[in-house]
């Protein structure tokens, strides 16, 4: 079995080799040990060195570089399965009842005054944004504190950009008078009612998927982050 | 003749994901290395999987769903553990159908025609 430096060692062999992130230098770090420690039992006289050499030679021309791109992309793919699950579910009774009276509150205060619409719209775009940035800086505070790159961090990141799409297209035409001018009959009330609690409700699922990473990786990796 | 000059490895590259799933519903759980050196041993060293196509398409099973990871701490090292979920598990069964039917496709194509 590889001496504690020798692991040490093969974890600044995988820093150096691009492989930034601490997800993938275990799996990584432990699959070198093991062939390793295979090559030098089928040869005493074999280094550690060479056969560090050895091993790496074995991934091929691209080296590691897969294996980390693979990794980010399932990475996201996973992310944005949990939030499609986690968005899923406020849909589905009894969550869709906070669903429901969200809408019923803002047909009432839209109903009441349309000119509303515009800061209820901002109001609600400014707190996610304010609730995503606060959720991704505790991230970043977290991982920063172990000292180690976790893909965590750019999965955090990842996530909230889902609403950019939300922002770009209806943040600018709440400024347009035309638009809450054709806000007047009780279906377009409706929709933007809907439209609203959607957002706020695409805000939540987003904050429960990055909590959700955390406790996952926290969970995974409990010598790195100790309980308090 | 042509399939002979062609590499081993190409020829089984479309089945990795069903010798994956299989070897871990047969195994329960195993790490990257030790999926690596069981391909290896129950094949007689005809089959080799490279790490380069091993721990991509882990990661993707995993993305998945169709498998789970368990980290655990094995002295000087941490190793991560793959397993299938329950829909990893339920995959097995038409991965298995579908080698099955490619297997049966290809003894109908090579099989020696009888005058």
């Amino acid at each position: 079995m590889l001496t504690k430096e020798q692991i040490d060692c093969l974890f600044i062999y995988c820093e150096k080799h691009f492989v930034k992130y601490y997800e993938v230098q275990i799996e990584l770090v432990d699959h070198l040990a093991n062939a390793i420690e295979t090559k030098m039992d089928e040869d005493h006289k074999l280094s550690f060195e060479k056969a560090l050499g050895e091993v790496h030679e074995s991934f091929g021309v691209r080296g590691f570089a897969p294996l980390v791109s693979e990794k980010q992309i399932a990475a996201e793919k996973q992310s944005g399965k949990l939030f499609g699950k986690l968005l899923k579910q406020q849909f589905i009774w009894p969550k869709i009842l906070g669903f429901l009276v969200l809408t019923a509150v803002m047909f009432t205060i839209v109903s009441f005054d349309v000119l509303s619409f515009r800061w209820l719209f901002i109001s609600i775009m400014i707190a996610g944004l304010v609730f995503e940035i606060y959720s991704v800086l505790k991230i970043h505070i977290l991982l920063a504190r172990t000292g180690k790159k976790f893909l965590l961090g750019k999965i955090s990141e990842f996530v909230p950009s889902i609403f950019f799409p939300f922002y770009v297209f209806y943040f600018p035409s709440t400024l347009d008078q035309n638009f809450l001018s054709s806000i007047h009959s009780v279906p377009s009330i409706l929709f933007y009612s809907i439209l609203l609690s959607f957002f706020i409700i695409m805000i939540i699922a987003i904050l429960q998927t990055i909590s959700s990473a955390k406790r996952s990786l926290i969970k995974s990796f409990p010598e790195v982050f100790p309980v308090n | 003749m042509y399939i002979c000059l062609m590499k081993k490895s190409s020829l089984y590259k479309g089945l990795l994901e069903p010798i994956i799933i299989q070897l871990l519903k047969d195994n329960g759980r195993m790490y990257g290395f030790e999926i690596t050196q069981k391909v290896k041993t129950l094949t007689k060293d005809e089959l080799q999987i490279t790490e380069g196509a091993l721990y991509p398409l882990l990661h993707k099973l995993e993305a998945e769903g169709l498998l789970e990871v368990s980290i655990e701490n094995i002295g000087n090292r941490m190793r991560k553990y793959y397993s299938l979920t329950k829909a990893g598990k339920k995959e097995t069964v038409g991965h298995m159908k579908e080698v099955q039917g490619f297997v049966e496709t290809l003894q109908i194509l090579f099989k020696p025609k009888l005058a």
